[in-house]
């Protein structure tokens, strides 16, 4: 059932009484709240259970909310709490160390490459179809390269990088300062760079060990 | 010049700088324009923040829906 009322209106309508109210926010922001879940928990049960846990603690807690906050961000942060509460019950996850995927720099500060791969990155942005199929392959890729970075990068990354949002509301989901957020980007975006670049240069050697002396292009 | 320690580190205020630049944005370019494994890692850092990730598409599964509808219906009904 769709309201013509605003996400405050419906917080407002139930904070007067109508509880019926907390059904239309949960129907307007259930799938959101699931792929939170999903993304932080990383397997179903977890994401299921976290996110009726979540919607559980939101409309206990929703007599007390203030509109100071936007009512998303609030929840996503209800959710957000949730699902790690559900991901520390599991037996911890494998550790990737991020520092061994970090730029590396001499004593002058100069930088010391790792890779220098024929064709990376890729160009996706050429306006042929060669651009589609490389967008849709460093997207794959990418994917899949995320589903194995630790939560702490993973989930401010999908928040800002997947979900669209913005560094100060990011950052206030998931309990950081914003300065602490951007760092983590920041380390999430070289991560992801330094696998990719792995990737494409493994590619790239495999192509030329089946006789392909110019290497990927 | 900066060094690429000082450029990599700021890559990412960089790539959310604001339009019209500043004077640490002239340095950056500078650099990015003489170094080619900086440019080579700016290019795969804006790259991996451009373009989405493509996933399987996350839909809540409907009985799941269901259950967070019962379990609410729990709360509403022991409230009232």
């Amino acid at each position: 059932m769709s309201d013509a009322r605003d996400d405050a209106g419906l917080v407002r309508a139930f904070q007067a009484g109508e509880t019926g109210a907390f059904r239309l926010l949960v129907e307007r922001h259930q799938q959101k709240i699931y792929r939170l879940c999903l993304r932080v928990c990383r397997d179903r049960t977890s994401a299921e259970d976290a996110m009726q846990e979540a919607f559980i603690n939101a409309y206990r807690a929703l007599a007390r909310f203030r509109s100071e906050a936007q009512f998303t961000t609030w929840l996503y942060r209800i959710a957000y709490n949730a699902a790690l509460g559900q991901l520390r019950r599991r037996p911890p996850e494998e550790s990737v160390d991020i520092e061994d995927l970090m730029p590396r720099f001499d004593a002058r500060g100069v930088y010391e490459r790792s890779h220098s791969v024929l064709g990376w990155p890729p160009n996706p942005g050429r306006p042929d179809a060669l651009g589609d199929l490389l967008e849709s392959e460093f997207a794959v890729r990418l994917a899949a390269e995320l589903e194995k970075m630790p939560e702490k990068y993973r989930t401010p990354f999908q928040l800002v990088h997947v979900e669209g949002l913005p560094n100060a509301e990011a950052a206030e989901v998931l309990g950081l300062g914003v300065e602490a957020l951007k760092s983590r980007l920041h380390r999430a975006r070289l991560y992801l760079r330094e696998r990719l670049s792995r990737y494409y240069a493994g590619e790239s050697e495999s192509w030329q060990r089946k006789g392909h002396p110019k290497g990927r292009k | 010049m900066l060094t690429c320690r000082q450029v990599i580190d700021t890559l990412g205020d960089y790539l959310e700088r604001a339009p019209g630049g500043s004077p640490l944005v002239d340095e950056i370019e500078t650099h990015l324009r003489l170094c080619p494994g900086c440019l080579e890692l700016w290019e795969s850092y804006r790259l991996v923040s451009r373009i989405p990730p493509k996933a399987e598409e996350i839909v809540i599964p409907e009985a799941l829906a269901n259950r967070i509808q019962q379990a609410l219906d729990g709360l509403i009904a022991a409230k009232s």
